[in-house]
Formats: C-alpha cells, structure tokens, sequence
C-alpha cells in the first residue's frame, strides 16, 4: 500500500481510488457491493494493518491509506466510501498545550461529522483505553467519548474492551463487533531452532529467558520488570536471563533503564529497531514473553510470542486476547509485580512442555492473518 | 549559580582562529556550541597521556547523554595523518554541572592532535566551559572510593585493572556497571559478564552438564600437562566456557595416550591447568599429580585458591 507508493508508483489519491474500483470488480464486486476504505492513520511500518487488510479485496473492500482525511474529498462519485479509524490521538502529534489539543479534537470531530453527512459509514477499532504516552489526557477522553458516539461501528479485539474502557470513557455496546488480534503466522521469517538463536545472542541452553520486545516506553512496566529481577531469580531457582528488544525511548527513561541494568550480566539490551528477520531470534531464543504493561487492551507481542510458540505474562485485563490454548498465558495484578514474578515462574515451566508449543502453534494457525481479515470483513459487511 | 545566559554566542573571530586549530588558544570559554565545529590544535609533546577538561552545560531540565562530540585526529610530524578518535560528553543541567575530562593518547609517532568539538543535537542549548590546555597524565588525584561515581573514563578503567589484580569482584562490579551506565560499551558488557561468570564458578564450581564418569580405560604412565590443549587462554572469556572445550580437549588427550596418571608440568596457568585436569581425572578415574612448584597466581577475577577450590 503505503509502501508501494513510496517506492515510485506515484499515482494521485484519485487514481488510486479508480485502480481499487478495477480490482474490486474483477473479483465480482461492482458499485453496489464493493467498498473503498480509508484507512487513517497508517502506520507503514506496522505489520498488524497489513494483516488485519490481508484479505480485505476478496471480502470485497479495498483498503486505501490517507494521509489526511480530507484526501476523501477527492473520490470518484459513484463508490461505496467507509472510513476505519485506529490510533485517533495522533491528531495531537506535534502539538504543545492543552488548548491546541482541544482545538484540534474539535477540528477532528468536524471532519468525521462531514464524512458521515456525506452518508459514509465510520468505523473504530479500540486499540488502547488510552493512548500510551497520552499528552493530553483530558482531552484524549473526551476526544475518545465524543468519536465513540459519532462511530457508526466499533471493532474490539478484548472481550472486555467496554468495560475497561468504562471508568474513562462510554463505549455502546450494540455497536461493538469483535474480531480478535490475528496472530503473526507467515508475517516474519521463522526458520530458526531455537539452540541456533541462542547461539547467535550468546545465551546458554540451560539459561531460563525472558524476552521484552517491542519499542520501550514509560508506560510498558519495562522499569518496574527489571528492577524485580532479583525476584526473578529467586522465583526460578537462578539462571534468569532477561533480553530487553527494541527501539530505545525518551533520554529520561533511558536513563532509568541504563541504571537498572549496567551492573547487571543476567540482563541482555538491545536497543534499535529490530529487522523483521531477526525477530524470529529473540522470539525462538525466549523462553517465554513479558508483556509487563500496567495498562492497555491488547498485546502484540503476545500474539508474536504464541506465533513463535511461546507463552506470555501479562496483565489479566489481556488475558483474554488469547484464548484458548492451556498455558499459554499467565496473567498478573498490573499493581503488583510480585505476582509478575509469579507467573513468569509458571510460564517458565509451562513452557518446557511440547504441549504448549504445540497449543500456541494451533492457536496461531486458527487466528492466521487472512483468516482474522476474512473474520474482520464479513462482519463489518453485515453491519454496513 | 552559572545560568545559562552566561554563556556568550560564537563570534566570526572564534571561527577565524578555529579555521587555523588555534580556538581558545589564550583563555576559557564560556560559549554556546553550533553544529560547525571549534578546532583546536595541540602539540603532544613528551611523556605520557594528557587531558583538558571541561563542563558541558544544557539549558534543559535533563541531562543528555552523548550532547557533544570531541574529535581528536593524531597527525606525525609531517602532517600526516595518524588516526582518529572520538569521545562524547555529557550536558549537564546547570544546576549539576560537573567536569569531564577529555584524554589525548601518547600515540606512537603522534607529534600534533588536533581537537575538534561539536554540538550533536539540533536544539541550540548547549554551553561549553573551559580552558583548551593540556595537562600531564599524573597520580590519580580520586580517592578510589569515589572513582566509582566518577565520570573519569581513564580514572575508571586504570582502577578496574587494579580491581582485576586484586580479584576484587565486588569492586570491580561497580566500576563496571559505571562505565556501562555511561558508555554503553560491548567490551565492558563483555566483561561485566566475565566476572559473572567467575561469580558463578565460585558459587557452584565447574558444571558439565553431559560429562559422566567413565572406567576401565585406565593405562600406565603418565600424561604430562604441560601447556594447553585449547593453544591459550584468552582475555575477556568467560572461564566456565572455555574450560569446558579445555576439558573436553584433554579428555581426547588423555584417553589416547592410555596413562593411569596426569601430571601438571610447570608454567604459566598451571592453576587453570589443574582445574582441568582434576575434572578429567575424576571422570576418568586416574590418578593427579600436582607439581609443589605450581604458581599460586590467581586468574583475572579468581584468587589463587578460588581456583584451587574449582578442582574436582
């Protein structure tokens, strides 16, 4: 999508649109069936769209990014238009006080009333109660509130998104549909055993690891992990290896971490993004995924860990994303790394049974990319 | 208190003198950096290493890591270009500005070094303090308590070595963890991990995981352990991993000659040596013969009888 622009096939958003309405019809959908989707914002970097619009053209839906959603102006008339909106917050991206925020939540609402005048459906998925590094909160709730009554759809991927969304801010129910978090079968390389990627991050067989992945932030638990390490220890009768994976945060954060963990030779960084090659190494070399984060809705890197076959700790409230195999995940308190430490232990030993290996691969291979897409977009159809 | 206001804008007058390596030649500077650099050249002149220092300042409320980059390039006496290095530094808030302390090597052949120093960042809030001029290498004037908060790099690594001589595990793990703290470094990482290592050994001893005692292979005469089977014993590995291929390795030696005794010959490492071999002779089932004139040296983080107490 994104990506292909970028990589010379600079066509107008118009004939984009045009090349969607082909494609569509050549797979049996004409103007009555067929839908353009705008898509806002996209990440082209993140593989979870790409999945979750793997197989939108055979459902009849041709997913098209924005830049802006003014870009929708510019449609052929005649097309079915919906508009899917994600991480709505990053309208305040670049913005400094409160009152920019709200002006510009308000500038936001305005367009997506607009877009709905216009009689296009609006569709939300609920990604995070809030977003991660909220600058504005007060804003972003009642930013959240109103876009939830404007939403003509809501997808939710945790079962309990309404309610834990409820102390900020109302979701309606009726218009929730959920379709879960696909899994990341067929997205990165996995080839691997996982003695040889031990070998390559310099860890021993017998070393009990535990991988925390993805970009690091404040609000991600990474500090309150490491500096319970010691628990950790203990809790596994000793040969705890920790590797922290991925892009560095905030200097001041940094920081933090550089003190937790320069005197420690049980903790392994690596900081940097992370090629979707070498993924499979940190994820194959793992003994088991923390997803340490007090707060949120849904995990990413839980479903990586069961796509590689490994389980994952994280806070209750995510527990429920990945249903279905035993031992899979372990939940914990979010207010108490204690319990963290516990279910790490546990997963530890959970993960030393082939039958959990083998329970996460089934559950990957059943919440597949195109398989999750496919789920997506038949339920939308039925509600537009 | 030094407030950022004091420290006064670069004028074309300092980048004249430093077009011609001759910046902050006759006094400190209180300036505000720019992305072009301020070069100074020096002349090394004799005995060992030398230093200037400075305090690198930022108007922020935090400190930054990595604020400013001193490039020093090492020329011969004809100009030639000998190498170059680069050091970063810190910005300090102002309310905790501290001294870093920049060392030019006593390179082989070096006669000139020139010192370029440049702001990183984009943002223009970052002051330099100082006097470009050249101090000799002398006695640690740090207390080597407080060495280990110290943000001398030099000051760092010459106690880490004495800690090493020392087996001063404990010592030598808060200095390591100060200079992975600041610097970040593999080579401290990779140490950091080796000393691990040797606490690791001292609180259980050798494990080999797949090794099982093995009888009736017992020959007659004796295997003189002389040197090592694995060539050398190199810097920065950690002891347990090596020993284990040194293990294996005498093992094969061992049962080939057919002998009923190791003997450990004189020399270099004959503790490390002893180790080894008590291990074999336990599995094997042989008898060990330990020279009364082995070395009582200890190895990197290990005491001589630390390694004493690893044999099986």
């Amino acid at each position: 999508m994104h990506g292909i622009r970028q990589h010379g096939l600079a066509r107008s958003f118009y004939e984009e649109c045009l090349d969607a309405s082909a494609a569509l019809e050549a797979l049996g959908y004409g103007l009555d069936t067929g839908w353009l989707l705008g898509v806002y914002p996209f990440g082209t970097r993140n593989p979870y769209l790409r999945a979750l619009y793997s197989a939108a053209l055979e459902q009849g839906f041709a997913c098209l990014p924005l830049k802006g959603l003014e870009q929708l102006n510019n449609v052929p008339k005649p097309l079915n238009v919906a508009l899917h909106l994600h991480w709505i917050h990053r309208i305040y991206h670049g913005l400094e006080t409160a009152k920019q925020a709200a002006v510009a939540g308000a500038d936001f609402l305005e367009l997506i009333q607009q877009q709905k005048d216009m009689g296009r459906p609006i569709l939300w998925t609920i990604h995070n109660i809030m977003s991660h590094r909220s600058a504005f909160p007060e804003e972003e709730i009642a930013l959240r509130a109103r876009f939830a009554v404007l939403a003509d759809h809501i997808h939710i991927m945790n079962p309990g998104t309404v309610d834990l969304c409820a102390p900020h801010y109302e979701v309606p129910v009726d218009k929730t549909f959920s379709v879960p978090h696909p899994s990341y079968k067929g997205v990165y390389g996995d080839y691997i055993s996982k003695p040889q990627a031990r070998l390559s991050l310099g860890i021993g067989c017998a070393d009990k690891v535990f991988l925390l992945f993805g970009e690091l932030g404040t609000y991600k638990g990474t500090r309150q992990f490491l500096a319970a390490v010691d628990a950790l220890q203990t809790s596994v009768g000793g040969g705890a290896k920790v590797i922290v994976a991925g892009k560095a945060g905030e200097p001041a954060f940094m920081e933090d971490i550089f003190q937790l963990t320069a005197g420690r030779a049980d903790v392994q960084l690596h900081l940097g993004h992370i090629d979707d090659q070498d993924v499979q190494t940190f994820f194959r070399a793992a003994d088991v995924a923390v997803c340490a984060h007090p707060s949120g809705l849904n995990s990413g890197v839980a479903a990586m860990a069961a796509t590689f076959g490994r389980p994952a700790v994280m806070p209750h409230a995510l527990t429920p994303t990945i249903a279905g195999p035993e031992g899979s995940v372990y939940g914990f308190d979010s207010d108490n790394m204690d319990t963290c430490v516990a279910a790490c232990a546990a997963a530890y030993s959970a993960e030393q049974s082939a039958s959990t290996e083998q329970g996460l691969f089934e559950w990957a291979e059943a919440h597949a990319p195109r398989k999750v897409s496919a789920d997506f977009f038949s339920s939308l159809r039925a509600r537009l | 208190m030094t407030v950022f206001a004091d420290y006064r804008a670069l004028t074309k007058a300092d980048f004249i003198a430093s077009s011609i390596g001759g910046f902050g030649f006759w006094s400190a500077h209180k300036i505000r950096l720019t992305r072009r650099a301020l070069k100074r050249l020096f002349w090394l002149g004799f005995g060992g290493a030398k230093y200037f220092d400075l305090h690198v300042a930022t108007s922020r409320d935090e400190a930054e890591r990595a604020a400013v980059a001193v490039t020093i390039c090492y020329y011969s006496s004809f100009g030639r270009k000998l190498s170059e290095k680069k050091q970063f530094l810190f910005a300090d808030t102002m309310a905790d500005l501290d001294v870093q302390r920049v060392w030019l090597r006593s390179e082989r052949r070096a006669v000139f070094a020139q010192v370029a120093i440049t702001r990183l960042g984009a943002d223009p809030c970052i002051g330099l303090e100082g006097r470009l001029k050249l101090s000799a290498q002398g006695e640690l004037k740090l207390h080597p308590r407080d060495v280990a908060t110290s943000r001398d790099r030099a000051a760092l690594e010459h106690t880490l070595t004495l800690a090493v001589e020392d087996n001063d595990r404990t010592y030598g793990r808060a200095l390591l963890a100060r200079l992975i703290y600041l610097w970040q470094g593999e080579v401290h990482v990779r140490d950091l991990q080796v000393l691990a290592d040797a606490d690791l050994l001292v609180a259980h001893g050798m494990r080999l995981d797949h090794a099982k005692k093995r009888d009736g292979l017992r020959g007659s005469g004796t295997f003189l352990y002389e040197g090592f089977c694995n060539g050398f014993l190199p810097d920065r590995v950690p002891l347990s991993k090596w020993l284990r291929l040194e293990i294996a390795l005498l093992n094969a030696a061992v049962l080939a000659a057919k002998v009923e005794t190791i003997e450990i010959g004189l020399g270099s490492h004959s503790e490390v040596r002893a180790v080894a071999a008590s291990i074999v002779a336990k599995q094997l089932g042989l008898r060990l013969q330990v020279s009364e004139g082995s070395s009582r040296l200890g190895l990197g983080w290990l005491s001589a009888s630390e390694l004493k107490a690893l044999r099986a």
